[in-house]
């Protein structure tokens, strides 16, 4: 992955990744814990974004998802399936296969002219009584 | 105008700091937004003035040609006017000295000014193991073999001293980094020293070595099992059971998918045109004068 | 049920409210002193020194239209630049010539980044970058009236120093208090950042409103530096102080990075002041003296100064004045050209400046490549 050339994200990314350290139940993948079970949530939501195209939960893990989410569609737009290093990207961020072709069938040509970002990210208000935690919602623009 | 309002963008957002929760490194500091505000303010009596941005773009090969010119893209490290000075450095030593493109696996020649040697200069050739840095920090080592003795030196392009970058053989391996040759045999290092250069057609495609070395007998200098190398092979006869486990375990096969942190380590698209744009601007009037130069008169 | 709630039910009107806490307050702290030996002031409460002026203005509900907010820069603009009153109301001040006793004023910098440069002997050298952005001198208070003040000590009221506050930094004064923004009519400048003082010999008196750049200092001067440091927050022995810790494996149970032992045991019976504990570390003021200015830049008012390692990170403030080290200051003084008194002024330079100047010693990159002489051994 190191010959991809990105193009500038267009959303206020942070500049550090976050840790994300929630533990949980083992999944069929494999770990749940550290640098890999971070990958392996991150790469479940992605999918999860792109077949609901509309997402609930808490506001930091959303944030992580966006800037992958957002490198993936603008890869997938500029090169195309054929081509070697997106290919290899897509197999391996998109985990249930069926939603490959709805990315370069449904949502590239949905997003080939847009300047802005692909995505949005919005903070929910905080329900009563729960505790401090910040609630989001993300969802791919031009989702009706 | 476009890319410079983008990368204009992409200083304000540095100002997102204050949710990393990381202030008590940043107690008597500025933020990147802040200082590029007062730099451009109307009321300040330094005002810097806008420049105009060069209107050519870069044709596709200066980002390989000229990697030196990309900026560390550490944030903490920074700032826009450092960058600029630095590369109005590079480019007069560069109308001075002519440094060709090479990569690693490339057999090079350099002449090198040293006041113990004998006529004051000195001249070394081989191969080019790995290239580091950007720059006028940019520094590569070459390595040869010399009276049955390993030989690495470390050069540093942008160091006054060099008086001359000749390119033997102009090609690339299978690896960017070819420390592996310290334990494979010594006829892969070793080059002549007389050895006649290699045209290099302009404009053509650049020759892949394929090569796929065997490695010899332990101890080794690293642990290349755990790198993942293609130009070698004959890892496993040397190996032992628990250490291939061990290498199995500590293997991280997904940092090569997280494309979040490539993208943070490196200079996205738009700000590598705008900073090559330059580079190709200065030796475009580089070359218009050195066509508008008359021929002398000899009378 | 406390004094204040049984009197509020007497009387309800919040008048006599207020008149009773204030009464009933003064007899509480007449109990206390009574009661032994308290304190009369209330714990943890931060009195604010005379001089303090509140800085930032928190406009929680300043609801202005976007054509308002750009009115008020306008008028800021033409208050502070266009109709701005010269500053030569009264007699300009005299300009001394420099020698090894009198004190400059420093200015203040911006920290931009370190790059590596090389000397014509070939020998590579690390200099640090630093912007000198819009800074003027503020105020100054001579020497009769500074040793009054609360802030001078012994040492400043021995010796016969005035002092110069210099601010970097104008911003619109929109964002801060009106006690602040006064602080700069006698300057007739916009408010600034940032301010700090300088302590200045009489000779070097400046008048404040001037405006100080990299034309303050020459190059091949020498410069001291105080900045703070990089802050690394609550640490540790091993990485505050260098110690070793213990062995990592071998039976060592849960002794990997301790201190030890901390004092003798029963002889004194005491750990001794200034002893070396676990505590925040970095984020302290630290003097780097003797920098040598290899390099100025004047279109962008950056110095370059010796060495990767002065104090702080990048986009950190900076104070800069002339050494105080006095074998430099000799090496100074054998110079033909002294650094300007008390600054250096547009009109020294009616003839125009170049761009870039460098050292005698630094090896410019314009310079063909650096060859040694047959001749030499």
């Amino acid at each position: 992955m190191n010959k991809i050339s990105f193009n500038a994200l267009k959303h206020a990314y942070r500049l550090r990744h976050r840790n994300l350290k929630r533990v949980q139940e083992r999944l069929p993948t494999g770990y749940r814990i550290g640098p890999r079970g971070r990958i392996d949530y991150l790469r479940n939501s992605v999918t999860n974004l792109f077949r609901e195209e509309r997402v609930e939960g808490t506001w930091d893990y959303l944030d992580e998802t966006r800037g992958y989410a957002e490198l993936i569609l603008q890869q997938s737009i500029k090169n195309g399936y054929d081509h070697e290093v997106t290919k290899e990207m897509v197999d391996y961020w998109i985990v249930e296969k069926d939603i490959i072709p709805k990315l370069f069938e449904v949502l590239v040509p949905r997003f080939e002219d847009y300047d802005t970002a692909y995505t949005k990210l919005y903070t929910l208000p905080y329900v009563y009584p729960g505790g401090p935690k910040r609630m989001g919602l993300l969802e791919l623009k031009g989702n009706f | 105008m476009s890319v410079f309002r983008r990368a204009l963008i992409a200083s304000n957002i540095r100002n997102l700091e204050c949710y990393c929760g990381v202030q008590k490194r940043f107690s008597n500091t500025l933020f990147d937004g802040t200082l590029e505000k007062h730099r451009r303010s109307e009321l300040s009596h330094d005002r810097e003035k806008t420049e105009s941005f060069p209107p050519f773009e870069a044709p596709k090969d200066y980002k390989k040609k000229y990697p030196d010119f990309l900026p560390n893209a550490d944030w903490k490290k920074r700032d826009r006017i450092t960058e600029k000075l630095e590369r109005k450095d590079m480019l007069r030593r560069r109308a001075v000295l002519n440094i060709p493109e090479f990569y690693p696996g490339s057999i090079l020649a350099i002449t090198v000014s040293d006041p113990y040697a004998p006529g004051k200069y000195n001249r070394f050739v081989g191969i080019c193991i790995a290239k580091n840095g950007n720059g006028l920090r940019t520094s590569f080592t070459l390595r040869n073999v010399v009276d049955n003795i390993g030989v690495e030196i470390l050069y540093e392009l942008y160091n006054p001293t060099i008086q001359k970058v000749e390119v033997l053989k102009l090609e690339k391996r299978l690896d960017e980094e070819l420390y592996y040759l310290r334990d494979c045999d010594p006829k892969y290092s070793t080059f002549n020293f007389n050895m006649e250069p290699v045209q290099h057609p302009p404009g053509a495609p650049i020759p892949v070595n394929d090569i796929v070395l065997k490695i010899g007998p332990r101890p080794w200098n690293q642990k290349w099992h755990r790198q993942n190398l293609k130009g070698v092979e004959g890892l496993d006869e040397h190996l032992r059971e628990v250490e291939k486990k061990l290498a199995e375990k500590t293997a991280e096969p997904w940092e090569k998918y997280d494309i979040m942190k490539t993208y943070r380590n490196s200079i996205h698209e738009e700000e590598s045109e705008r900073i090559l744009s330059e580079v190709y601007e200065k030796n475009l009037h580089n070359q218009k004068l050195k066509e508008n130069r008359k021929p002398l008169k000899m009378d | 049920m406390s004094a204040i709630q049984r009197c509020s039910k007497l009387f309800s009107n919040n008048l006599c409210r207020t008149i009773i806490n204030i009464e009933i307050r003064s007899s509480i702290s007449d109990y206390k002193s009574f009661a032994g030996s308290r304190p009369k002031k209330v714990k943890n409460r931060f009195d604010p020194p005379e001089w303090f002026v509140p800085k930032k203005a928190y406009n929680y509900f300043d609801n202005l239209t976007p054509s308002n907010r750009d009115f008020l820069k306008e008028v800021a603009y033409d208050r502070y630049i266009t109709n701005r009153e010269s500053p030569l109301v009264d007699e300009p001040i005299k300009r001394n010539t420099w020698n090894p006793c009198t004190k400059r004023t420093g200015v203040l910098g911006v920290k931009i980044g370190v790059l590596p440069q090389w000397t014509k002997d070939g020998t590579k050298l690390f200099t640090t970058l630093v912007q000198i952005i819009d800074n003027h001198v503020i105020r100054y208070v001579p020497p009769e009236d500074y040793k009054q003040s609360s802030a001078a000590t012994l040492y400043m009221k021995n010796r016969n120093y005035g002092s110069v506050v210099v601010g970097a930094l104008s911003c619109y004064p929109t964002s801060f208090t009106k006690s602040y923004v006064n602080l700069f009519n006698e300057a007739g400048v916009p408010p600034k950042r940032k301010l700090t003082r300088f302590l200045v010999t009489p000779d070097a008196a400046i008048e404040p409103g001037t405006p100080l750049t990299a034309k303050h200092f020459n190059v091949g001067d020498y410069v001291d530096v105080q900045a703070r440091t990089i802050g690394h927050g609550f640490q540790g022995v091993v990485k505050r102080w260098g110690f070793k810790g213990g062995p990592k494996s071998h039976g060592a149970t849960k002794w990997h990075r301790r201190p030890g032992t901390i004092a003798s045991g029963g002889r004194t019976g005491l750990i001794y002041k200034g002893k070396k504990m676990p505590g925040k570390m970095g984020n302290r003021w630290r003097n780097h003296r003797g920098l040598k200015i290899w390099r100025i830049n004047y279109k962008y008012n950056v110095l370059y100064l010796t060495g990767p390692a002065t104090p702080g990170p990048t986009h950190s403030y900076i104070r800069i004045y002339d050494t105080i080290l006095p074998n430099l200051k000799k090496e100074m003084t054998s110079k033909e050209v002294h650094p300007p008194m008390p600054t250096a002024y547009p009109e020294d330079f009616s003839e125009g400046l170049p761009e870039e100047v460098f050292d005698d010693e630094l090896f410019q990159f314009n310079d063909p490549t650096l060859m040694y002489n047959l001749d030499e051994k």
